[in-house]
């Protein structure tokens, strides 16, 4: 493995998932023009972390995905923690999220905490829970750290 | 108009253009289409709330269509649309959902399951 999974550190803040360069994210890194992908299909299930640069969740993921790009399938679940940079949504999704971009297809359905910066549903998606648009914060001013972590249930 | 998401015209509608400034309650048995401001209550069978248009308080209505910004509390109890000018903040329920992209939604977002048990609630027809 060209990265040591389990030293990626995963954005804790407000300030740290503002600045984080997916660029940089190791599997993307190392991947380079390579467009690799994880599928986890409908018979399997993942309890824990599971990062990758692109993932494909047809079965159950119960835990925090940490990826650039990630699809729940129609047969997807995910319950836990979702940081990305795209989320798509055709299956269910129970989890506190943080993105750049969401989008709930038909049939798909979302309930969290959501913190995205583009959103967009889909006629016969289905969302709940409470949302809040990130604003882009400028790197030179950080503001002071919370208390608590943005990624309840994460892992550094 | 090809967007209007309600068929209004054998019913009671309001038109609060833009620059107007509305406080207060509204039942409207059809469509209320706001360019200018409301503030209060208002009831309605659908609303249209234009790109300069600004409406927060207590608003239940069937269908919404939204371009402008949406404040306080918002019961949908068929569909909702925001389009990509679109802003809703606040608490919003809704039966059907569609979000344009550059729409945004901010505050707590509820599905409803029966529309029925919501309309005996708030009191809407």
């Amino acid at each position: 493995m060209p990265y040591d999974c389990t030293s990626i550190y995963v954005p804790q803040h407000e300030d740290e998932v503002a600045e984080y360069d997916w660029e940089q994210f190791p599997p993307s890194k190392v991947s380079g023009g390579k467009n690799g992908f994880t599928i986890i299909d409908e018979y399997s299930g993942i309890e824990g972390k599971l990062i990758a640069r692109n993932a494909f969740i047809h079965g159950q993921v119960q835990g925090l995905v940490f990826a650039e790009n990630v699809t729940v399938e129609k047969t997807g679940r995910v319950n836990g923690v979702i940081f990305c940079r795209n989320l798509t949504v055709f299956g269910k999704v129970d989890a506190n999220i943080i993105c750049d971009s969401i989008f709930v297809r038909t049939g798909g359905v979302m309930t969290s905490m959501l913190k995205y910066k583009n959103l967009r549903i889909e006629q016969g998606g289905a969302v709940g829970g409470k949302f809040e648009k990130r604003v882009v914060i400028d790197a030179r001013a950080k503001p002071a750290k919370s208390d608590g972590g943005l990624l309840r249930g994460g892992a550094r | 108009m090809e967007n209007k998401i309600a068929d209004n015209e054998s019913e009671g509608t309001i038109f609060i253009g833009a620059g107007v400034q509305f406080k207060g309650d509204m039942t409207v048995p059809g469509c209320a289409s706001v360019d200018g401001k409301f503030e209060g209550t208002l009831k309605a069978k659908s609303l249209i709330v234009g790109q300069t248009g600004n409406v927060s308080g207590q608003i239940s209505v069937e269908t919404a269509e939204v371009r402008g910004a949406v404040g306080d509390h918002l019961i949908v109890q068929s569909k909702l649309v925001v389009r990509s000018t679109g802003s809703i903040s606040g608490s919003v329920s809704y039966s059907k959902i569609m979000v344009e992209e550059g729409g945004e939604l901010a505050g707590t977002i509820e599905k409803i399951s029966d529309p029925k048990v919501v309309a005996l609630k708030t009191g809407a027809e």
